[in-house]
């Protein structure tokens, strides 16, 4: 019966690619081979954010007099409705941590390296793409820390030079953050960004079929695993992992509601964005007022752009990797990236 | 030309240096004078009076035109210099106790001051007795810096009168002449009243004038004592008089005093009512009525206090384990609204009347534990569920990598 379907499908489809996939592929197998799992965990946190995404969607309702009682009732009334939501959340904080940890070993593994250029620079765009899913989503709950986060991250990009205040009032869909600003960042949340991340994901997953893994430089051993099932495996059980943990999270620490929104309130103490724009908040926060004339918070802005850049541009700046030569700096600064990202967002959490 | 120039740079200059074309000479020399004798301008400068262009010579009379000190100081011109007591009091209400004039200023202004300080022991002190110890207007609030009662600079100010009156009332020699023993403003101090209004900045708070009065001040009589206390805690006075202490004043005894005492008055607790340290036994024994009373009303007050602390405790818990308890906790402020409500039904001192009202925080108490139990329950649930789930995808990872390690052997 199998035979006969798959004969079916081979008549009117070429399948070759598949077959080379499930029994041609091989993978490099070294000491550094767990370092390439990171990238299929955050493809799975990926999938369940889609997922609970459209069982969330069921229920939730994109309007200021309703989007918080909507969420309260699908953490209260729903069946399963606090699971679904509670991975949701989660799921997003573990797929940006996930892919962080994916980045920074490829980095350290230098395999953006000629010719993996474009996927290095696709993984950054999936990244930003990944941050940008979590500041429009934070806003959705339209509780009272969202509300005033919100106000204060989009803030900042009235800062940029010239068309700073024509971008915040695109953003916000007026002067403040309102109904208006939850229906834009709504319709950003669930129809632009899963257009957008589901276009340069499948670039990103195309170039490491069409390129294979690549193997860090000075490696000797020349071992390799077929893809299917030795590779697969392996993502499998990385897989079930993050699902025992994430199912642990979302039982143990449920994400929170918070308060509805009042807009009348004065902004609670201590408002911060999720932890991974803490560094960039922490950024601006240190800028002072004006520099020599120029406001501090567009200085802050550029700083973070530059940095943003350089990261993007690593298979570029990388000369000495491309020529398959070890490259010590890049490793350096590297790990000075890491300490700084790191103890910033401790400080920035804490102070 | 040259003239005009001149003359416009010297109105500039002055300008600019704040000289005032209206400056009085009383001003003028004093400002230049030291110590205790520029003080009075300097105060009087940021006062009230000043603002209303009431000066120097309103008080003191004399002339403030003149160019001089002997012109300025003339008796013919009605200066008096520094005014005693009665003098204080008099030209005070020369203005203050003058309707037409005080309505030109503030048309709500009252104008009864002088009449009830007449009232007072302080007004009967200085204006019967010639009593110069006690005190005048200028006493309380100030004889040159004189400022709006709610200015915060003020005196008289709520956060700064009990203070204003320790000038008098905390010099225990002074107090001894009066046969006042001086410790008020301590006791007030360590008072409910003054915790709430030095520490919570509550300007509702009593301070000595909310039960003294303030221009006519007298400590009230044991018949009017539970009516002083009555202005902020309503409902239990109107208890308090349909209970069978309502006759109190009639043998003597100061209604909310006598529990409560009067300036050191300490928040209450239940143990007010406890049957070995309770304030009844100040008067009733264990043979009587009063005592069983007593008893029953401590028994449903610490009843209910302990099963709110339960409530609030599992409400905590709940919430601390993701539980979401906003109905919770809303059901809880009411509660403890019920609760507070049978802790004053305590002044009917009736068990039965009690028990009635309690029955209604019971009734919301149990309401919220069953809420609580509810949702600790689900979450033992959902965790057990995961102890489950968690088990059995950890027993199918190890399984997967025992055959990764079988196929790569």
């Amino acid at each position: 019966m199998l035979k006969k379907i798959n004969a079916w499908v081979e008549e009117r489809l070429d399948l070759s690619t598949l077959r080379h996939l499930t029994l041609e592929k091989t993978v490099p197998k070294h000491r550094y081979t767990p370092l390439h799992l990171f990238g299929g965990v955050a493809l799975f946190f990926f999938t369940v954010q889609i997922v609970t995404g459209i069982l969330l969607l069921l229920y939730y309702k994109p309007t200021a007099g309703e989007a918080f009682k909507s969420v309260e009732f699908i953490v209260t009334q729903v069946p399963y409705g606090w699971l679904i939501r509670s991975i949701h959340s989660w799921s997003a904080n573990l797929m940006i941590l996930a892919i962080f940890i994916h980045m920074f070993a490829k980095y350290f593994l230098k395999a953006y390296r000629k010719p993996r250029e474009l996927t290095w620079v696709s993984g950054f765009i999936l990244l930003v793409l990944a941050m940008g899913f979590g500041f429009t989503g934070y806003l959705l709950p339209w509780n009272e820390l969202a509300f005033f986060a919100t106000g204060v991250g989009t803030e900042s990009v009235a800062a940029t030079p010239v068309i700073g205040h024509w971008l915040l009032l695109i953003l916000r869909g007026g002067e403040n953050v309102t109904g208006a600003t939850l229906s834009r960042f709504f319709a950003i949340h669930v129809t632009v960004l899963p257009l957008v991340i589901i276009g340069i994901l499948s670039i990103h997953l195309l170039l490491i079929q069409a390129q294979g893994m690549s193997k860090p430089i000075g490696i000797k051993e020349k071992g390799e695993i077929p893809f299917v099932p030795n590779f697969m495996l392996r993502d499998l059980m990385m897989w079930l992992g993050a699902l025992i943990v994430l199912v642990g999270l979302a039982t143990f620490f449920p994400w929170e509601l918070g308060h509805a929104v009042d807009t009348f309130a004065s902004a609670p103490a201590g408002i911060k964005p999720e932890w991974y724009f803490l560094s960039m908040y922490q950024t601006l926060k240190w800028m002072p007022p004006f520099f020599i004339g120029i406001s501090g918070e567009l200085i802050g802005i550029t700083l973070i752009s530059i940095a943003g850049a350089l990261v993007l541009l690593v298979p570029f700046l990388d000369r000495k990797a491309s020529r398959e030569e070890k490259s010590p700096w890049f490793t350096i600064i590297g790990v000075l990236a890491i300490i700084f990202l790191i103890a910033i967002t401790i400080y920035a959490r804490f102070s | 030309m040259k003239t005009r120039t001149i003359l416009i740079l010297i109105a500039l200059i002055s300008f600019g240096l704040g000289v005032h074309a209206d400056e009085t000479s009383c001003e003028i020399c004093h400002s230049k004078l030291k110590g205790r004798l520029s003080q009075p301008v300097t105060q009087w400068k940021n006062s009230i009076h000043q603002q209303n262009d009431i000066n120097c010579a309103n008080c003191h009379g004399g002339d403030p035109s003149a160019k001089n000190m002997k012109a300025a100081h003339s008796r013919s011109k009605g200066w008096i210099g520094k005014p005693g007591p009665i003098q204080i009091v008099k030209l005070c209400g020369t203005c203050h106790a003058n309707e037409s004039f005080m309505k030109k200023y503030d048309p709500n202004s009252r104008t009864d001051q002088l009449k009830n300080y007449m009232t007072s022991n302080h007004g009967i002190n200085i204006m019967k007795k010639e009593d110069g110890r006690a005190a005048t207007c200028a006493s309380c609030h100030g004889a040159h810096d004189v400022l709006k009662a709610m200015n915060p600079r003020s005196h008289v100010y709520p956060e700064n009168v009990v203070d204003t009156c320790a000038k008098c009332h905390g010099d225990k020699k002074l107090m001894a002449q009066f046969d006042i023993s001086g410790n008020e403003v301590a006791d007030y101090k360590s008072s409910v009243h003054a915790t709430a209004l030095y520490k919570k900045h509550d300007l509702s708070a009593p301070t000595c004038n909310d039960c003294h009065g303030n221009h006519g001040a007298a400590p009230p009589g044991a018949a009017s004592v539970e009516k002083v206390c009555g202005t902020c805690h309503v409902m239990n006075q109107k208890l308090f008089d349909e209970s069978p202490h309502k006759e109190w004043d009639e043998i003597g005894l100061r209604g909310c005093v006598e529990c409560h005492s009067n300036h050191a008055i300490k928040p209450p607790t239940d143990a007010m009512l406890s049957t070995d340290k309770g304030v009844c036994l100040n008067c009733h024994d264990s043979t009587e009525p009063a005592f069983k009373t007593m008893e029953a009303m401590y028994k449903t007050l610490t009843g209910l206090e302990t099963k709110l602390m339960e409530t609030r405790e599992m409400v905590n818990n709940a919430a601390e384990k993701g539980m979401l308890m906003d109905d919770a906790m809303l059901k809880l402020q009411d509660a403890k609204t019920a609760y507070i409500k049978s802790r004053t039904a305590t002044h009917k001192f009736s068990s039965d009347y009690l028990d009635h009202i309690a029955k209604a925080a019971l009734v919301d108490v149990t309401n919220i534990q069953k809420l609580a139990k509810e949702r600790l329950m689900e979450v033992t649930k959902r965790r057990t569920s995961f102890y489950w789930f968690g088990g059995l995808f950890f027993i199918l990872l190890i399984l997967l990598g025992l055959k990764i390690r079988s196929m790569e052997k």
